[in-house]
């Protein structure tokens, strides 16, 4: 018998013979193949090798032998006990092999599957909540720019102060920046709570955005010291909505009362969670506090206000703009574009270097195929009949609704956007545009603060609304709220977590809030305040957003069928296999099987 | 007589007594992992398919009106259902070969006596115990079309043409996460074959090679047919995991670009969260359920066979 390095019983006497013309030295053979041999050994049941377990015709180790091996590859004996020659047959041994295949495979079953469940919890990239569509409320935003569409947000008092002196460049105005220039705390008043628990409570709140925690927490640390010291925040961040969605409806169906606090998207979940019961209307408590439902933009409330209730407050609100390389502009002799056809130009100019004009991560979510439907709504002015076409009261193939599909199909066809967009996420985009191979980046307020983290410190980071579709037409902005609170309806303290809700959303809590994150406030805050948040966040792209606010128009679909329909047509559209007329038709026939609406916005 | 039925009564008893001590010793060491076999599968599932029959948005206690076979026939009638059914049934037919052929050719390579083997060995096999989600991220940026590194590379060697948007393609997208699951996968059926290949019984293949078999004939005629059987278990293991994939597809596309990648699983997953139609999710749960089963008894039928 030749002693060799191999399982036995592997390759067989032949081959090992042939091992032999392969010289290693022994100690390598031993580092490789130790525990591979120990390991592979016990659990198939085989010998670790020839060598070590030598088996003679004639008893010795032959008893022991034939417990263990399937076959030695060298010899078997014949006269082992309970043997027979059939025992030793080709179907015996296969049979047995079988078996100790499984056995062998079975810890990696469990291994894989071990591994497989906490995967199997899909994960929707850690997508800022606040991506979430916004909405549109006919009401005149209170600084009064009265735009004919529905948008979301409104401009802020005194934004002209340029609130932290020198930290914006845009001073457009005053820069007698007065008191605003850089308070370090904040300068609204903390309200005592109205309610208060009589023994310590925890409060659950289950939200979807881990981005948002750390300021959560920092507000409700606040609301314990100053507040009510028996109160307790719990936050559980679930990685993106559809985690935390799932975990809420088993909660819903199961009339848990836990969480206390709900973070909601506007939109159909809004309308789901008030019909089914699941969630408390803010209306009683908006009757106990005019100043808080005044410290609201009043078109956000709107929003989320389904069959007179209003179902939830924003935590922040946001917009959808264009991020550019100023200084690959300037490289370019390229101007920021005004119009449609000016970005067109850009775009040409863009494309002839080699460099993609816009990156879009259109394969993001389910929302960001839609954007660029959503943008032409209301760079057309037609976001309110958007709105209609939702609720059923207007046809998606009716010429409004046609004429937005047709300008959405001219953009998403155009060599404006960057190729493969469908492939594209939000991380993927950043990395294209932060490595110089985009001029501009078309996303959300929500990635700021990763776009800064990715690029290098001599890029000149600046952004501007998407261009006028038509010459004197408005520039479309996408606005939204972000995440909604709520309270359970079956939650045990509901005061209390309203009491939570006001200290996280009301005229302070709004304040840190939006400081913390960089995220625009749920409704107008003074000039100290933007002060402070300025001192807080110090960059000085966040002014600019918070002039965008106002044009910010909505991008919520309230029913789902629909939502889906205008997700699936235009992938298909950047796919280039459907065109506007396609899309609508689908979008309509999904439309029409939702039925009639049950319920009414606004 | 009544004397000696009773005295073959007492001489019974204590037998049956220890047979029926045996039975209940048996029924409470299994009993724990029958509890929690009730409790998290046969519950479910019975609750899953009279869910099937009914509609339920998912929010309320209580399930929604009964509504017989409509949430069967709304599939059945519906085209992305079927969309669905040839894109699992593609993912299968293209994905088992693949890695069982795959694994097969390696694990006889790995069998033999090669420089390094347990090394490759464990390369191998790393796919398999990596997260999935490190996977998907990981080719979703080798995958990219813009910058991603497989393009990247493609064009750096002067094959242009050959670039795609391979996952945001709708004619690339499905095989392109067919090869991912592949490369995830084959470690797996790797170990599964490499275990057999190592208890095959050599004196057979002595005895070919005694008989002068060529190495193509010994693999053929020899090695193939009696390692039939793990071969059978790899392929049901793989069709299996290739008739509910879920993950993989759902985070590298979503289903998308237009159902191009939409499988079963996917399409649960949006009927039930997306949709809130959980009765409809119900009932497609039911339907790849038997499939799945079909499947196997297929499988099952003609391993027997061989």
């Amino acid at each position: 018998m030749v002693a060799t390095y191999q399982y036995v019983g592997s390759t067989g006497v032949l081959w090992s013979c042939k091992s032999a013309s392969i010289l290693r030295p022994h100690w390598f053979n031993g580092c490789t193949n130790w525990l591979s041999r120990r390991l592979c050994g016990w659990l198939v049941g085989m010998r670790p090798t020839a060598q070590d377990w030598p088996v003679s015709s004639q008893g010795g180790g032959a008893d022991h032998a034939t417990a263990y091996a399937v076959s030695d590859g060298v010899q078997w004996p014949a006269s082992l006990p309970g043997g027979t020659e059939e025992d030793s047959s080709v179907a015996r041994y296969s049979r047995r092999f079988v078996l100790r295949t499984l056995v062998a495979a079975l810890p990696v079953t469990l291994l894989a599957c071990g591994q497989a469940a906490p995967a199997a919890a899909p994960k929707t990239e850690a997508k800022p909540a606040d991506a979430k569509p916004a909405a549109p409320a006919a009401a005149a935003s209170p600084a009064g720019t009265p735009l004919a569409g529905a948008n979301i947000g409104g401009a802020q008092p005194a934004l002209s102060a340029s609130p932290a002196a020198g930290a914006s460049p845009v001073a457009g105005a005053s820069p007698a920046a007065g008191p605003a220039a850089g308070a370090a705390t904040n300068p609204m008043s903390f309200k005592a709570p109205t309610a208060k628990a009589s023994t310590p409570t925890t409060l659950t709140f289950w939200q979807y955005v881990p981005f948002h925690n750390d300021i959560q927490k920092e507000i409700a640390a606040e609301y314990k010291e100053k507040g009510d010291p028996n109160v307790t925040l719990e936050i559980t961040a679930y990685p993106a909505l559809n985690e935390q969605r799932t975990a809420i409806k088993a909660a819903m169906a199961a009339a848990s009362a836990t969480p206390d606090i709900i973070a909601l998207e506007p939109g159909a979940d809004t309308v789901d969670y008030l019909t089914n019961g699941g969630v408390l209307s803010m209306n009683k408590f908006f009757e106990q506090d005019k100043e808080f439902k005044d410290s609201f933009w009043p078109n956000a409330l709107q929003l989320l206000t389904i069959n007179g209730q209003t179902v939830s407050v924003p935590a922040v609100t946001n917009t959808v703009v264009v991020y550019y390389n100023k200084k690959m502009f300037a490289d370019n002799g390229v101007q920021v574009p005004e119009t449609w056809d000016d970005m067109k130009k850009a775009a040409g100019v863009f494309n002839g270097k080699g460099i993609a004009p816009v990156v879009f991560a259109t394969g993001e979510d389910r929302n960001h195929p839609i954007f660029p439907f959503f943008t032409v709504a209301g760079g057309l002015k037609l976001d309110t009949k958007m709105r209609d076409a939702d609720l059923g009261k207007l046809e998606w193939t009716g010429a409004e609704m046609m004429q937005v599909a047709e300008k959405t199909e001219e953009i998403i066809k155009s060599d404006v956007l960057i190729k493969g967009s469908l492939g594209l996420k939000q991380p993927d985009a950043i990395g294209v545009f932060a490595t110089g191979k985009a001029a501009m980046f078309w996303a959300g307020q929500w990635l700021r603060t990763s776009i800064r983290q990715a690029i290098p410190p001599d890029f000149d980071l600046a952004i501007f609304p998407f261009p006028s579709l038509t010459p004197g037409g408005i520039k479309p902005v996408l606005s939204s709220t972000g995440i909604t609170l709520t309270v359970n309806s079956k939650s045990k303290n509901p005061e209390l977590a309203f009491e939570m809700i006001r200290a996280l959303t009301g005229v302070r809590g709004k304040v840190t809030y939006s400081s913390g994150l960089g995220i625009s406030p749920n409704g107008p805050v003074s000039a100290e305040s933007l002060g402070f948040q300025m001192t807080r966040l110090k960059d000085p792209l966040y002014p600019e957003f918070l002039k965008l606010q106002p044009t910010g128009t909505s991008r919520i679909i309230f029913t789902p069928q629909v939502q889906e329909a205008m997700y699936q047509g235009f992938q298909g559209m950047f796919t280039g296999s459907k065109n506007a007329k396609a899309v609508m038709e689908e979008v309509e026939a999904a439309s029409k099987k939702a039925g009639e609406r049950k319920f009414t916005v606004g | 007589m009544a004397e000696s039925v009773a005295v073959r009564r007492a001489a019974v008893a204590p037998a049956q007594r220890r047979h029926v001590e045996r039975t209940l010793t048996a029924y409470l060491f299994v009993g724990p992992a029958l509890l929690v076999l009730l409790a998290f599968i046969v519950y479910p599932a019975i609750y899953s398919f009279l869910l099937s029959f009914h509609e339920w948005n998912g929010f309320t206690p209580v399930w929604g009106d009964f509504v017989g076979f409509d949430n069967y026939t709304g599939l059945l009638k519906d085209p992305i259902f079927w969309k669905a059914a040839v894109n699992s049934i593609l993912f299968v037919v293209v994905r088992t070969p693949l890695e069982v052929g795959i694994a097969f050719v390696l694990a006889l390579l790995l069998n033999q006596n090669i420089p390094g083997r347990s090394f490759l060995r464990t390369m191998f096999f790393v796919p398999v115990v990596m997260s999935l989600i490190v996977v998907t991220i990981l080719f979703q940026r080798i995958l990219e079309g813009n910058v991603g590194f497989l393009n990247t590379f493609l064009r750096s060697v002067g094959l242009d043409a050959l670039t795609r948007m391979w996952l945001g393609d709708p004619a690339t997208a499905l095989p392109t996460i067919i090869l991912v699951s592949v490369w995830k996968n084959v470690g797996f059926s790797l170990v599964i074959l490499l275990a057999g290949l190592q208890g095959m019984p050599s004196e057979v293949i002595e005895a070919a090679r005694c008989d002068g078999a060529s190495r193509r004939q010994l693999t053929m005629q020899i090695v193939v047919p009696l390692m039939k059987p793990i071969i059978g278990i790899a392929v049901v293991l793989s069709i299996i995991g290739g008739l509910k994939v879920f993950d993989l597809v759902y985070i590298m596309t979503r289903g998308g670009p237009t159902y191009s990648t939409e499988v079963f699983a996917t399409m649960l997953y949006r009927h039930a969260f997306d949709l809130n139609e959980m009765g409809v999710a119900s009932a497609l749960a039911v339907i790849m359920v038997l499939v799945i089963m079909g499947t196997s008894r297929i499988q099952t039928f003609l391993l027997r066979d061989s």
